[in-house]
This record gives structure tokens, sequence and C-alpha cells, in this order.
């Protein structure tokens, strides 16, 4: 059984797999105040209340883009199994290409989603991870990760509308009835909605036109639910993206580790 | 000679304007700044009046358009101690050009209600109207001129700040026009995102909007921002930047 983390800007998402299968995914807030104590209580909370024992954890892989979490986090995971983390990079692996002006500049966290959609939905493929900020990025037919493009996601522009504009109010953003409303929540709710909804579609009809092939599309991200059904292409919801893609690095990085053992035993250069 | 100035979020604007011409002989902006007291905007708006060689005496009309009560007052106070016309504060309840299908329009800033007067007075009807700035607003008139719906988003540099705020390896960048769609590093990613997302943005709302009512518009954009995206977007879109100012222009003649 592993744990795996994807430690983002607004939370810190922790799944517990066994082989195939997806034991839970929760979410805590993510908090740079926060020390290695504190956060073992909140990994320990999430295994009392879906009451597994965590001494079944032989294993835990870290997806951070917040730099000042990734010690603080892996000392709570060290603290409490007694292990240390694999850390996601894009060196770390080669289940995947990327073509990128520097590699290690790309976040984790759209490794970890390509490799998990070109190994579940197959190449080429387009992902879009919707959370601070949303994420599109594309896998060409030789899974390479040829590019991507960030945008503000859609809770945060919100959140920068009714902060940054002194007559508008913050609303809840729950379903969008037309684009143009005659009241300002549905002027609201248009906005953010067909807005948001308009902003993919047209960054996806242009990244189509980059690819040879049709690609398969995949959303994840909490607001995935709420938005995509207004996107006009054919996007498929994968809520567990991201935990997957976790479990299969964790068992690309473990196999390699083993194969760098048994190749390096012989000549006697390990203790 | 006829005075506009528009209080917006980010900037107040300000432009001058022959009697008989909508186009502004001149356009300044200045940013909003909730602390200034009408002692200093006085100062601001005559040392634009200085630049431009402009005197007080020769404005015969004033309109003021405002979506930031607590500047209003003071830029109004301003306005009425260097002026020896009227200053024409700009509500829903004024005479406006065109008509409204909703049952109640009061809610609908003031900046609305100007480009929309612009709107029908420089391109007619049905139109659609994007203000890009500390908001994204799109707003149409239909085929018989009235005021059919407005939707509000995030504005591009709104959003763009608070992206950068909120995330721990992403950085502040120009808006430049990205090299291609797929970003090969940070910067160009964002830009890609959000020239391309805005441009779908407003393509997006425009193809919903002409679905639904089976309309066909003339689209014009307005707002600091909108020379940087409609360049990107699909459909044919008017670049106007005076277009708000313009509309006041228009109602300054029927109030």
């Amino acid at each position: 059984m592993i744990l795996t983390v994807n430690i983002a800007n607004s939370h810190i998402s922790l799944g517990c797999v066994e082989g195939e299968e997806v034991l839970f995914l929760e979410r805590i807030f993510s908090n740079p105040q926060k020390t290695d104590l504190e956060y073992s209580v909140d990994i320990l909370n999430a295994f009392r209340l879906h009451e597994i024992d965590r001494d079944k954890v032989d294993g835990c892989i870290i997806s951070c883009v917040v730099p000042q979490l990734l010690s603080v986090f892996s000392d709570a995971v060290l603290r409490l199994f007694s292990l240390k983390p694999c850390i996601v990079n894009a060196a770390s692996q080669n289940l995947i290409r990327v073509r990128a002006q520097n590699p290690s500049e790309v976040g984790s966290n759209l490794i970890v989603t390509a490799v998990s959609a070109a190994a579940r939905y197959g190449t080429p493929a387009i992902v879009i991870d919707m959370s601070t900020a949303t994420t599109i990025t594309v896998i060409d037919e030789s899974r390479t990760l040829i590019g991507a493009a960030i945008l503000p996601g859609m809770q945060t522009s919100m959140d920068a509308l009714t902060g940054g504009a002194a007559q508008l109010t913050q609303t809840n953003i729950v379903k969008a009835v037309t684009p143009l409303g005659r009241t300002t929540e549905q002027s609201l709710n248009g906005g953010a909605i067909y807005g948001n909804a308009g902003m993919i579609d047209g960054i996806l009809d242009r990244m189509e036109k980059e690819l040879q092939s049709r690609p398969v599309i995949v959303a994840t991200g909490r607001i995935s639910r709420i938005l995509i059904p207004y996107c006009r292409h054919e996007i498929t919801i994968d809520e567990e993206l991201t935990v997957r893609g976790l479990a299969i690095l964790y068992g690309e990085m473990e196999k390699a580790k083993h194969s760098e053992n048994a190749a390096e035993d012989p000549e006697g250069r390990r203790v | 000679m006829i005075l506009t100035v528009d209080i917006g979020n980010s900037n107040i604007c300000f432009a001058i304007h022959a009697e008989d011409t909508p186009e502004p002989v001149f356009f300044e902006r200045i940013h909003t700044n909730h602390n200034k007291t009408a002692l200093e905007y006085m100062v601001d708006i005559r040392t634009i009046f200085e630049l431009h060689h402009v005197s007080f005496s020769t404005i015969s009309d004033c309109a003021l358009s405002s979506v930031v009560p607590v500047v209003t007052t003071g830029v109004e106070e301003a306005l009425t101690k260097l002026l020896s016309c009227r200053v024409f504060r700009v509500t829903p309840f004024v005479h406006l050009p065109y008509g409204a299908n909703a049952d109640d329009i009061s809610p609908v800033g003031s900046d609305i209600l100007c480009d929309n007067a612009g709107t029908i007075l420089q391109y007619g009807y049905p139109a659609m109207t994007f203000d890009l700035g500390t908001a994204t607003v799109a707003s149409s008139l239909d085929d018989r001129g009235n005021l059919d719906g407005v939707l509000i988003t995030a504005g591009v540099r709104t959003s763009l700040n608070s992206l950068v705020a909120k995330t721990s390896a992403l950085p502040q960048i120009t808006l430049d026009p990205p090299q291609s769609v797929l970003g090969e590093n940070t910067a160009e990613a964002m830009r890609s995102g959000i020239i391309y997302g805005t441009a779908g943005l407003i393509d997006g709302i425009i193809d919903r909007t002409e679905q639904e009512t089976g309309l066909r518009y003339t689209v014009v954009a307005t707002g600091g921002l909108s020379r940087f995206i409609a360049p990107y977007c699909r459909h044919e879109i008017i670049l106007d930047p005076t277009l708000l100012m313009k509309g006041m222009w228009s109602l300054l003649r029927i109030n």
C-alpha cells in the first residue's frame, strides 16, 4: 500500500492506493505555516477516518509545486511511516519525454497527469487540470509532452474579480442558464461558466491544430465537474487522474531503483 | 467643448470632445486612487488640461460615469470646483438611447450603459460590446436596439495577478504575443493561456449568444487590454478604445 501526495497551491491531496484500488482520496488545505508535526497529524487523521492501518504503507510518492512545503511534508511522512518519499520531477521518470526549454522548470503536476493520461487513455492526449491555475498540457503520439498553456483557475479569477471591483460581490458558481444574464448574479455566473468554458475551448481548438491525429481530452481537478459540461469539446472527466499517475510513477521509480541495485551489487560498489 | 470622465476600478479616463464630434480630441488616463482628496484630483485634472492647452472656461458640458462609489465624490467635487458648467452623472435612471429587456437595469454599471450608448451611436444594432478592464464585461443590444443581457468575468490583468499571487512557481509576465499555443517555458505557457484563453472566451461568448438569440452581432471591443486580445479572436472585432467616452458624449445630447 502506498501513500500518494500532490502538493498544490491551494490544497494537498492525499491518496491511499493498494494495487489498482484507490482506498481514499482526501484533501487538506495548503498552509506554509504548518509544521511537520501538524502535517503528520493531518495524514494520520485521514488514515483513522478511513479505518486503514497506516503500518501497511510501504511507500510514498510526492509531487510538489510549492517548494517551501516539500521538506516539511517529507519530514511528516518520514516521522509517520519511517520511509523517505520518492519525489517526482521531469528527470525522475522515463514514461514520457518532455520537450521544454528547461525540463526542470516543468511542474511535476503536469508530468504526473501526462503519465496517467498516456497510460489510461493513450496518445495523443490533452490534459486539463483545473485548480488554482488551469493547466492544459499536450502529449503527442510519441508520448512527448510538447507544450502547455497555463491560465488562471476559475475560482482564482472569480476571487480576484470580486476583490478588485467595488460593485461586485462574491457569488456561488453552480450553473449558468444563459451567457448574457439580466441580473448581477446571472451575469457573474454566465461570465464564470461560459467565459471559462470558452477559454478552454479556444485553447483546445488551437492545440488540436498542432497535432496530427485527434487527441483524447481528459479533465481533472475539483472544478472540472462544474465547468466541463459547458465546453464544446468532448472531454472525459477523471478525478483520479493524479492519484493514478502517482501510483504508476511510484511503480516505475521502484523498478528503476531495484534494477540499479541489481546492476551495482556485482561490482561491489554498494555498501 | 465637452469633457467626459470615466471612473473605473483601475483607471480614471478623461476625454475632450468638440460639441459636434463624438471622437475625442484627446484621451488621457490616471490610475484610480481611493485615498486621493478632491484637491488632489483637481491638481490631476488641471495638469491634464495644461498639457493639452485647454482652458476650463471653454468646457460647456461635462459627463461623469463611475463604478467606484468611494472615488466618485472626490472627482465630482473637483470637477464642480473647476468647471462653470453642470457635471452630469450617468446613472441607470438617466435617459438612454436604448431600451432594456431586464425588469431592472439599476445593477448595470454606468460604464456598461455608456459603452452601449457608444455602440448604438457608432455601430448600430444588433451589437455586442466587450469592455476589457478590471472586469471583462460583455453586453448585447438586440435587433430592436434594447439592452439584452450582460456577462461579467475577471479581467485579463486581474486574473493574471491573482494567479501569480496565489501560486509559488508562476512568475509575473508581460502580455507579449505568444509564440505558440504550446508554451515551452513557464512564461510562454502563461502567455498562451491568458491570450489565447481570453480570445477563446470572447469567441465562445459570441458563438453561444448568437446560437441562443439567432442574431448576428456587430462586435465592438474597448478597454485598455482589448488591443492585446482582439487580434487573436476568430470573429471580426472592431477595436474602439474611446467607445465609452463617445457614449457619454451622446448621453449629454439627450439629457
